[in-house]
């Protein structure tokens, strides 16, 4: 990667459409770790990510059978069933 | 959630003429966005619908928003008679596109589209410059969101032509 691309996300000059983005609330260091990857590599990151959250949602699903609800998630179970 | 590769080498192997477009579309090009489907616009040729017809139909594609017990038939007169399909497929969910906001019908959207090469496989790929448009004409909270980071990558892309 240039060296000019890593400073225009991580240090965005004044008025350039970087600087409008970190205004805006994107955060230009994940962009830039995207950069260093080829559009294979994103693309393959980017399905693992899908199979992550996903396997997350399915291990996480309210075993009452009511509809997701992520207020509802609890991520400690407690096993409190005997020997 | 769609399975990128399964999805992309299915299309492929069946010779269907399409452009990745959307989400996918978006984290190629370098943006952190995460998508949960699969956006694409194909050509509305009646052999590329027989051929599209064909790829999809073993996955069972049922538009998202029907009924359950509605019948729904996917074959090429379908596919004739409607343009764009929100499905839910065995792959997961997919969008086919015959005209694309801001940008037109396939042909338009092909020739601002770029081959990147996905899962091993020459794809076609909407253009930065494509999106960004696109995503202009969409104009929703959702597309509106993205437009700040493609424009980043935009300028920087020029800058270092």
């Amino acid at each position: 990667m240039k060296k000019d691309t890593e400073a225009y996300f991580l240090n965005p000059p004044p008025g350039s459409a970087a600087a409008r983005a970190r205004d805006f609330g994107i955060d230009l260091t994940l962009t830039l770790q995207r950069l260093r990857l080829t559009p294979d590599e994103r693309v393959r990151q980017l399905q693992r990510a899908m199979f992550e959250i996903e396997n997350m949602r399915v291990d996480h699903k309210p075993q009452d059978g009511k509809a997701d609800d992520p207020s509802r998630v609890d991520l400690t179970t407690v096993d409190t069933t005997s020997g | 959630m769609i399975q990128v590769e399964l999805t992309l080498r299915l299309l492929t192997q069946h010779q269907v003429e399409f452009v990745i477009v959307g989400g996918v579309a978006i984290s190629a090009h370098g943006s952190s966005y995460l998508t949960y489907d699969l956006d694409v616009a194909y050509a509305r040729t009646r052999d590329n619908l027989k051929r599209l017809a064909a790829a999809l139909a073993p996955y069972h594609p049922r538009p998202r928003d029907f009924p359950a017990a509605l019948p729904f038939v996917w074959d090429e007169q379908t596919i004739k008679q409607g343009t764009n399909f929100t499905l839910t497929t065995d792959l997961g969910n997919l969008d086919l596109l015959g005209e694309v906001t801001g940008l037109g019908d396939y042909e338009g959207v092909r020739g601002q589209s770029v081959i990147m090469n996905l899962f091993n496989m020459p794809c076609r790929v909407l253009s930065l410059d494509a999106l960004i448009v696109a995503k202009r004409a969409a104009g929703r909270p959702k597309d509106l969101l993205v437009l700040p980071e493609l424009e980043a990558l935009r300028e920087i892309a020029e800058e270092n032509k």
